[in-house]
């Protein structure tokens, strides 16, 4: 049997609710906008088009774009478990959506670490959530990040 | 259009958003989504890595794509993401180059509470085979609409 302790490493536990220094200020270009929509395959036109992004105030990115953004997530940590870490759930809080000629700073915390058993032996869930905020000091999003170690 | 499609008073619970079927996965289109995310973890692009380091059986898409996928699902319906209040998303089996990717969801609740036309749903992006790849849940303000 493993334990908890020995599969978590000693450097996350101390991580824990510690928020990180900001992130590199982000600006958010229409080219960048426009190639992220592109990549997931939607041509919603407020994406690209000014014209068509009057109707809602100017160009926005898409909801996930959050994605691209610099953020300063801790990295893994020397791993004595599993083989592979995949992405297991992201969640999105919205106070509006990310606008072209955003500039964004992040912050992230890591906020929870536990283990669950898994098909082939125990996950470990790392989560990390990034407060993302505008120039004016206003939360645009946060997002929690889920991690699962195998 | 992108103006607003949607409205809380013709929503039920158990409203379907209308469905999304999304061309077959490539590895053109991961490359191209690690370029716009700076995703390039090498188990979305690098073949080599992926099958014999990581033991998948081929690169797979991003997670993340998969919820972009659901991000698209609501904007169509909504017309924006102006409405959009969370997103919550569970990555629950990987997408591989050839899958056909269909999005789906229903109204769950609604209810109105503090000025805000609230709309839950409940999400998901299923493969070829029937299973889901990506669950979710989402919340919808409609109050700017009414």
């Amino acid at each position: 049997m493993t334990t908890e302790a020995e599969l978590v490493p000693a450097e996350l536990k101390e991580l824990m609710g510690k928020e990180s220094d900001p992130g590199p200020e982000f600006v958010v270009e229409a080219g960048h906008v426009r190639r992220f929509a592109e990549a997931i395959g939607d041509d919603n036109p407020i994406y690209r088009d000014p014209k068509a992004a009057e109707a809602v105030g100017g160009l926005v990115a898409p909801p996930t774009f959050f994605t691209a953004v610099s953020m300063p997530w801790f990295p893994e940590p020397k791993w004595t478990w599993g083989t592979v870490s995949l992405a297991a759930g992201r969640t999105a809080m919205y106070n509006r959506p990310i606008r072209v000629g955003d500039v964004l700073r992040s912050t992230v915390t890591l906020v929870d670490v536990y283990t669950r058993p898994g098909r082939n032996g125990s996950l470990v869930f790392t989560v990390q959530e990034a407060t993302v905020r505008d120039q004016s000091g206003e939360v645009v999003v946060r997002v929690q990040r889920a991690m699962a170690r195998r | 259009m992108p103006v607003a499609t949607v409205n809380f008073k013709d929503i039920e619970v158990g409203t379907e958003i209308p469905s999304i079927v999304k061309p077959a996965m490539t590895r053109v289109q991961i490359a191209k989504y690690a370029g716009a995310s700076g995703d390039f973890n090498p188990l979305h692009v690098d073949e080599i890595y992926a099958t014999t380091q990581s033991r998948m059986k081929s690169v797979i898409a991003h997670g993340m794509l998969s919820m972009g996928f659901l991000g698209q699902l609501l904007t169509t319906w909504l017309g924006s993401p102006l409405p959009l209040r969370t997103l919550d998303v569970r990555f629950q089996s990987s997408v591989y180059p050839g899958d056909v990717i269909t999005l789906s969801g229903t109204v769950t609740s609604k209810e109105e509470k503090d000025g805000a036309t609230l709309v839950h749903c409940d999400l998901r992006a299923t493969n070829q085979d029937g299973t889901v790849v990506t669950s979710g849940i989402a919340t919808v303000d409609l109050s700017a609409q009414a």
